[in-house]
């Protein structure tokens, strides 16, 4: 029996390297998506949204105790899955004759499109899309004026954890608000999220510390220090030139993820257990 | 050069934009309220009687002003302490 498009352009995402790939209906989308944010505001007559979605880093990026090797590895994981999104909008306008673009640059949401595509839920942690197998994933968007049939939201809510309902009714705490309360507030009620609040702008100097934002913040600092010794030793001191570093190679992301360590979603999914010891057969 | 905005128009409506954009973001269970913040520059705009582009630009100054430039340098500091905080507690 031949396969349905779906499942052709599911399985082309995954050998491309996607460890997930959704599809969601852009009338689904267009429910919370604002005007000007939609995705037929980008592609005119998109009917779907296909989601690549990939661990944020191998798991031992989380196996360092220093967080820079986190940060490093995360920065590779959203251009390849736009090039996986990238391929397969290649494949689906010549197999199937329909319009495709990445969608990418802020102009969507691809937090959204996850969401509507049944990869997870979001979570007290930065209200960040939570997937109960993967935890923390990030995503490439390809959006088709192909009609697709959408996989809908997923039934249950990822976040939060048994183990945070536990501990919040015994502490009034969960481990991401105990990991950064400057970032995250928020309070469950009856084992689920009642309300959350999520300060992007102090994260946002924790995640994007070398980043074109703190090259601008910094920059002026240094034009208006009026000590030229003070101004020099600015410009030309170690914080400024990892800045300058990391602007020429666009390393940046969305959260800095501290929240995230001692989540028991993360947890389990950055948890290997070795398949080989040795002595066994390669 | 960039699309200037006057000190007096940046200062009257930073905070609002600020308020109104994503800088900071509230939700009602796990679906995010949209009327008081996460809102897009076309709607900030017209709420405050301002064109998109005005809006955009007070909202990228005033998220780069927003926090002394020490603030970037320090959160170094900050994650290197929750990084090592959590695997000393394990």
């Amino acid at each position: 029996m031949s396969s349905s498009p779906e499942e052709k352009i599911k399985k082309l995402g995954k050998k491309l390297g996607a460890n997930l790939v959704g599809i969601a209906s852009v009338e689904d989308i267009n429910k919370y998506a604002p005007e000007g944010h939609r995705p037929d505001d980008v592609l005119m007559g998109a009917k779907s949204a296909i989601v690549f979605a990939g661990q944020l880093t191998p798991k031992g990026a989380w196996h360092s105790k220093g967080y820079q090797v986190h940060h490093m590895n995360r920065s590779f994981g959203i251009p390849y899955r736009n090039r996986i999104a990238f391929d397969v909008a290649l494949y689906i306008e010549e197999k199937y004759g329909y319009y495709a673009a990445v969608a990418s640059g802020g102009n969507i949401s691809a937090k959204l499109c996850a969401e509507m595509a049944g990869m997870g839920t979001r979570s007290m942690a930065a209200g960040i899309v939570l997937n109960k197998d993967w935890g923390l994933l990030n995503f490439g968007v390809a959006m088709t004026t192909m009609p697709l049939k959408p996989d809908g939201m997923v039934d249950e809510q990822v976040c939060p954890h048994p183990s945070c309902v536990k501990r919040w009714e015994k502490e009034g705490k969960t481990f991401c608000l105990d990991a950064c309360p400057e970032c995250l507030s928020g309070e469950l009620e009856d084992g689920k999220i009642k309300w959350m609040r999520y300060n992007r702008h102090v994260c946002a100097t924790r995640a994007q510390t070398r980043s074109i934002n703190s090259f601008q913040r910094t920059l002026l600092e240094a034009i208006n220090e009026p000590d030229l010794e003070k101004r020099k030793s600015i410009v030309l001191g170690t914080f400024f030139g990892s800045v300058v570093a990391t602007v020429s190679t666009a390393n940046t992301m969305g959260q800095c993820g501290e929240c995230l360590r001692g989540c028991p979603i993360t947890i389990k999914a950055r948890t290997l257990k070795p398949k080989w010891k040795p002595g066994d057969p390669g | 050069m960039g699309r200037y905005i006057s000190p007096e128009i940046y200062n009257k409506y930073k905070q609002q934009v600020l308020d109104m954009s994503l800088a900071v973001q509230n939700y009602v269970g796990i679906e995010q309220q949209r009327t008081e913040s996460c809102m897009t520059d076309a709607e900030m705009a017209a709420k405050l009687g301002l064109t998109a582009a005005e809006v955009r630009e007070i909202r990228t100054i005033a998220f780069n002003d927003l926090h002394h430039a020490d603030m970037w340098l320090n959160s170094d500091d900050e994650k290197r302490m929750k990084c090592q905080s959590y695997f000393k507690k394990r």
